[in-house]
């Protein structure tokens, strides 16, 4: 019951002495938080006043131990800063711990707060504790005459040179952040008239590499400049060494690596990582598996044909185990025993790793590779999408026509292109092969090197084709040389002028010259060389002859076909190459062919003694001999190339 | 009384580098624009980037401008929805920008007085005030930021000319004695506490990635497209209208009253009209519409977390399609009270087509994303244009920020997608789990940075600008 009810009940003026009442209110009473509500107070002290009017009182100052210390903003400077930048923060008032870990300027710190808006301020006022952090990188100096006789470089110009230091100064030499943000441009060149475009030469293109490798130069080369060496000291010289020892092709080389090694997908990176695992579980257990094998051996009896030797050597090889296992297969074993057969044939791919592409080899590593893949592979579901480089890889193929031989193994066509018609043919392959120093069973008989082991068969082919051919008209000429000398010797006794024979036969080449068709013609020029003209021509002929027969065949032998017209433009690029160190020879082709005539003349016109008797053969040993350097300089050009092939 | 003291005595400087000057740190972006003062966790001010425009009726060319979640939320006579941002992420309106900016910072920061309010523009500028007295007033007018420092963020692409105008605004306009201006990526690394890091900031109407090196961005690397939140939200739409039947979005403004109706049923409420000529602009709806769909993106909306995207297969050879249909929907009520239970194929949905150009949903308005502008494609291209050595570092170090990034699931796919991209590389990302430092990461970065006590020396001063003008903003903030 509120007190203004009661009055009312009792009739009470409502303009009741709320005032009289307040004395007699207990403060401390309404004031003391008792836990009662209001009501119940009420009740408890009759009479109550309605409304309690306490004077508003606040809540006392609490006494503290210690005297309370003002914050302030201080203003203060930063030497570190050269535009007098004044900033404020909150610091204690007379706070002597902060102002002591401050590097006091000359000025007394403490008088900062009469600072003026003027310069001097700031130097009066506290330095900021952080200015020491302000380090920068020495940049390298030079002056114009020091960098005209020390750093001149014909691919920087000077002021692309400041540009870059500036830049790296500017960067704290973050090398990736300078080469980010390098945007030289050089200097317009003046214009001479108003029509002509203003010339810029065109910004080059820098890698990080670049420009390292210049500042690197440039910093070691005005380091000695303003300190010579010997009085370096020994950190100073170590800088030094680094910066002139910095190589920035093989560091570009190291990116590349780098990328690849990133770029590696994840099937990549699993079968790494369990040839890996593989490799050093058989370091680890090989004495192990040496001794099995040879107990196994014991066990099962020597396989007929097999030398009677404990040594496993001749397993190590591809061959041996495909001997073996032939072996094994005839003698009819067991099942269990082909399999540890297989086992060991992973062994032996493992022993000599790059061994040759055998069937059981391509087993193991399908093995290898075929266990990552039945995982999941992330984003595509079903069969996995290759990438470019794996296409490449793994020599997927999108033939636009129907391969016509079907499926082929590589090593297949690696034994094929070395078998040639006749079994002599086949052997001389070889020896040229051996001369080369190209294994007859590929190191790495990936799609690419043996296409162009392919390629290299054939131009060897092609070569031995040409050798034989030199050497037929190497020998026609030494007969028809005697007979000329024969028929001179003859004229001579007779008086009597005989031409009849050389002249037959120039006729006789003039008329097929005609013959020959443009490709010849085209191939004609390509292989002017120091040779006699008439070689070419007879070789040509008879080439032209034989397209024609082919032609004519019906195509019968469309491969061999395919292949010589592969094996002329192959030769055609070979001489392409080689066109520059060609050309005096070509003159010198040319010359000869004057001497021919000149021959000729001699023999018309001037009596011939027997001294100076053989400018011909002179000029034919000089042909052979040319001939010999030539094959050899093809050879030479097709082992580089095949090697360069085979690297790759 | 030790703890007293102990609150009361500032935290060692030398152990944390800090070293207060009151400095501002303001921090727009295409929602919002965040401002507060350096030091503090969170910004203090967040004012939406959007302003309402009222056209005078008297004078058609005068608008009047309104800022503030306060104002521009009600549904004034033919008030219109504009954005000072553009859809790059970059300030298209600078005028209002710095108008927006001001009232950023000066209703809840500083007390000064905002700048006159005839000057501003804020009220209606039809009383006939003669220019000169009011000009004599500004002079005499205590510039608003006299005392403050001010820190500004841009993002990782802003060039020439639009970077000079912040540092304008603050020296002219609001008298600042110091000036900054950083880029949002760096400071979000910041706010992770990384010098190098790879940013992947995914806010309103871009999602950018930003190569940070040491403090420093890498332009060459930075890459973004439009894949964000309001892509996202356009998903909604599309999906919305594409369901059967189609779900109207309602926003709050049209609904009078409203009684609770069971999934599936018809909305029962009762919607405001409006007198005819004072219907709000479609730019009020459509900016409605999306704090509606804000809050489905905050509650429904997930990420397919795998394995493999949505659109491809598991590994049980089904569709993941049909494994997503197996899960657990969420429901959602729209603001008339419709509600329903949303199907889990649909919360994937909306959001798979920031990471698979394919799954996107389009139409006439909203072309398909082209392969490149998802995030994985986006990130790879950002990684390509880095030094090699620096990859595997970033890729270590991804730092996600922004308030899209907060769907369920989403560090998850991502981490997945580039683990699948770089199987050598160790991806690693470093996700906040407090929603504010999301939200606010660039903000929080631009607060740590502007109260070290190293950064003193980097400001640029007032004095600094009055010599060498504000092309100094390219010399300095590099
Ligand atoms: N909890 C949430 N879940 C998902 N999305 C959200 C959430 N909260 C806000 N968003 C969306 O995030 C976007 C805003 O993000 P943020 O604030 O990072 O952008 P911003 O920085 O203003 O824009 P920008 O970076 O593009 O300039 C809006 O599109 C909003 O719809
Ligand atoms: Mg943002």
């Amino acid at each position: 019951m509120m007190g203004s009810d009661a009055r009312d009940v009792l009739g009470l003026p409502s303009a009741g002495p709320p005032k009289a009442a307040t004395p007699k209110v207990q403060k401390p009473k309404v004031r003391g938080p008792t836990g009662m509500s209001r009501e119940v107070l009420d009740l408890k002290y009759e009479g109550a006043p309605p409304i309690s009017i306490v004077a508003p009182k606040f809540k006392e100052k609490p006494k503290l131990p210690f005297k309370p210390r003002p914050w302030e903003e201080t203003p203060f400077g930063n030497s570190a800063r050269k535009d007098g930048l004044i900033l404020r923060h909150w610091r204690r008032k007379g706070d002597v711990s902060n102002a002591a870990a401050l590097p006091v300027t000359p000025a007394d710190s403490n008088t900062a707060s009469e600072m003026e808006q003027d310069e001097k301020a700031a130097t009066t006022l506290s330095d900021s504790h952080w200015a020491r952090f302000n380090v920068k990188v020495a940049r390298p100096q030079y002056t114009d005459e020091q960098y005209e006789t020390h750093l001149r470089n014909e691919d920087w110009s000077k002021e692309e040179t400041d540009y870059l230091v500036d830049l790296a100064a500017d960067f704290d030499l973050r090398w990736v952040v300078i080469a980010d943000r390098y945007e030289y441009q050089p200097k317009e060149q003046p214009k001479e008239n108003e029509d002509s475009m203003a010339v810029t030469p065109p910004a080059k293109p820098r890698t990080q590499e670049d420009m390292k490798a210049r500042y690197y130069d440039v910093a070691a080369k005005t380091m000695v400049l303003h300190n010579p060496l010997s009085s370096m000291s020994s950190s100073e010289f170590d800088a030094h060494e680094k910066m002139t020892k910095y190589d920035p092709n093989q560091e570009k080389k190291r990116k590349m690596c780098a990328e690849q090694l990133m770029n590696r997908t994840d099937e990549e990176k699993n079968e790494e990582e369990m040839l890996l695992r593989e490799l050093s579980r058989i370091v680890l257990n090989q004495e192990k598996l040496f001794n099995e094998r040879k107990a196994l051996y014991d066990r099962l009896g020597i396989p007929p044909g097999v030398p009677q030797t404990h040594s496993t050597a001749m397993y190590q090889s591809s061959q041996g185990l495909t001997q073996l296992m032939q072996n094994l297969l005839a003698q009819n074993k067991s099942k269990e025993l082909e399999k540890k057969e297989k086992r060991r044939s992973a062994m032996g791919a493992e022993g000599d790793f790059p061994g040759g592409p055998s069937g059981l080899d391509r087993g193991q590593r399908h093995s290898i590779g075929g266990g990552p893949d039945k995982r999941f592979s992330f984003g595509q579901g079903g069969p996995r999408q290759l990438s470019a480089r794996e296409e490449q890889k793994y020599g997927v193929s999108h033939p636009n026509e129907r391969l016509t031989g079907g499926v082929q193994f590589r090593h297949e066509r690696i034994t094929k292109a070395g078998q040639a018609k006749s079994g002599v043919q086949t052997s001389r392959i070889g020896a040229a092969l051996t001369e080369l120093r190209i294994p007859p069973r590929l190191t790495m008989p990936t799609a690419k090197v043996v296409t162009e082991y392919e390629r290299l068969i054939e131009s060897i082919k092609t070569l031995l084709e040409v050798r034989k051919l030199s050497e037929k008209l190497d020998g026609e000429i030494k007969v028809w040389q005697a007979q000329k000398e024969q028929q001179e010797a003859k004229d001579r006794g007779e008086e009597v002028k005989e031409e009849e024979p050389s002249q037959a036969v120039e006729n006789e080449e003039e008329d097929e010259t005609k013959e020959l068709d443009e490709q010849a013609e085209r191939r004609r020029k390509a292989e002017a060389e120091d040779d006699d003209e008439d070689d070419e021509k007879e070789e040509e002929k008879e080439d032209s002859d034989e397209d024609a027969s082919l032609k004519g065949s019906h195509k019968d032998d469309e491969d061999t076909f395919a292949g010589d017209q592969d094996d002329e433009e192959e030769e055609e690029e070979e001489d392409e190459d080689e066109e520059d160190e060609e050309m005096p020879d070509e003159a010198e082709g040319e010359v000869d062919d004057d001497e021919n005539d000149a021959d000729e003349g001699n023999a018309n016109g001037e009596n011939e003694d027997e001294g100076a008797s053989s400018p011909a053969s002179v000029a034919h040993t000089t042909r052979s001999e040319g001939l010999r350097k030539r094959s050899a300089s093809v050879i030479s050009h097709i082992s580089n190339k095949s090697s360069k092939r085979q690297r790759r | 009384m030790a703890t007293g003291q102990a609150s009361t005595k500032p935290p060692d400087a030398n152990e944390y580098g800090g070293d207060e000057i009151s400095a501002l740190v303001l921090d727009p972006g295409y929602s919002t624009t965040r401002a507060g003062f350096a030091g503090e966790d969170v910004p203090k001010s967040i004012v939406p980037s959007y302003y309402g425009l009222i056209p005078s009726e008297s004078t058609p060319k005068h608008t009047k401008q309104l800022f503030g979640d306060n104002s521009i939320n009600i549904p004034l006579p033919r008030i219109s929805i504009s954005n000072v941002m553009s859809k790059d992420g970059t300030v298209e309106d600078w005028d209002t920008a710095a108008k927006l900016w001001e009232y950023a910072i000066t209703s809840r920061l500083t007390n000064t007085k905002p700048t006159p309010l005839v000057s501003n523009g804020l009220n209606d500028p039809n009383e006939d005030i003669t220019e000169d007295i009011t000009m004599e007033g500004v002079e005499e007018q205590e510039k608003p930021l006299g005392e403050n420092p001010l820190l500004m963020t841009e993002s990782g692409w802003n060039a020439g000319k639009d970077r000079e105008k912040g540092i304008e605004i603050a020296m002219e306009n609001w008298g600042c004695p110091a000036f900054w201006l950083a880029r949002n990526g760096v400071l979000a690394a910041f706010a992770s506490g990384k010098p190098t890091a790879l940013v992947i900031d995914i806010g309103a109407s871009t999602i950018s990635i930003t190569p940070v090196h040491d403090g420093l961005i890498l332009k060459k690397g930075v890459t973004r497209s439009p894949l964000a939140g309001n892509f996202v939200s356009n998903q909604l739409r599309l999906l919305f209208s594409s369901s059967q039947p189609p779900i109207p979005i309602t926003p709050h403004y049209l609904i009078t009253s409203k009684t609770p109706v069971d999934a599936g049923a018809p909305a029962q409420a009762t919607y405001r009209a409006f007198a005819p000529g004072t219907e709000p602009h479609p730019s009020f709806r459509h900016f409605q519409e999306e704090r509606v769909l804000t809050e489905f993106k905050e509650s429904v909306v997930n990420v397919w977390t795998g394995p493999g995207r949505l659109g491809g297969h598991s590994a049980q050879g089904g569709t993941n399609m049909d494994a997503a249909r197996q899960h657990p929907g969420k429901p959602f009520e729209m603001p008339d009270g419709w509600n329903q239970m949303f199907p889990a194929l649909d919360r994937y949905r909306a959001i798979e087509g920031i990471f698979d150009h394919k799954m996107a949903l389009s139409d006439a308005n909203n072309p398909p994303p082209s392969p490149g502008q998802t995030v994985t494609a986006l990130i790879s291209s950002s990684l390509s244009q880095v030094d090699v050595d620096l990859r595997p570092h970033l890729l270590g170090n991804i730092v996600i920020t922004g308030a899209s990034s907060w769907y369920a699931g989403f560090t998850d796919r991502l981490q997945q997608e580039l683990q699948a991209a770089y199987p050598g590389v160790r991806v690693r990302m470093v996700a906040s789990g407090q929603m504010v430092e999301r939200k606010f990461g660039s903000w929080i970065g631009g607060s740590i940075l502007a109260s070290l006590g190293t950064f003193h020396q980097l400001w640029i001063s007032k004095k600094e600008y009055d010599e060498h003008g504000s092309g100094i903003v390219e010399k300095r903030c590099k």
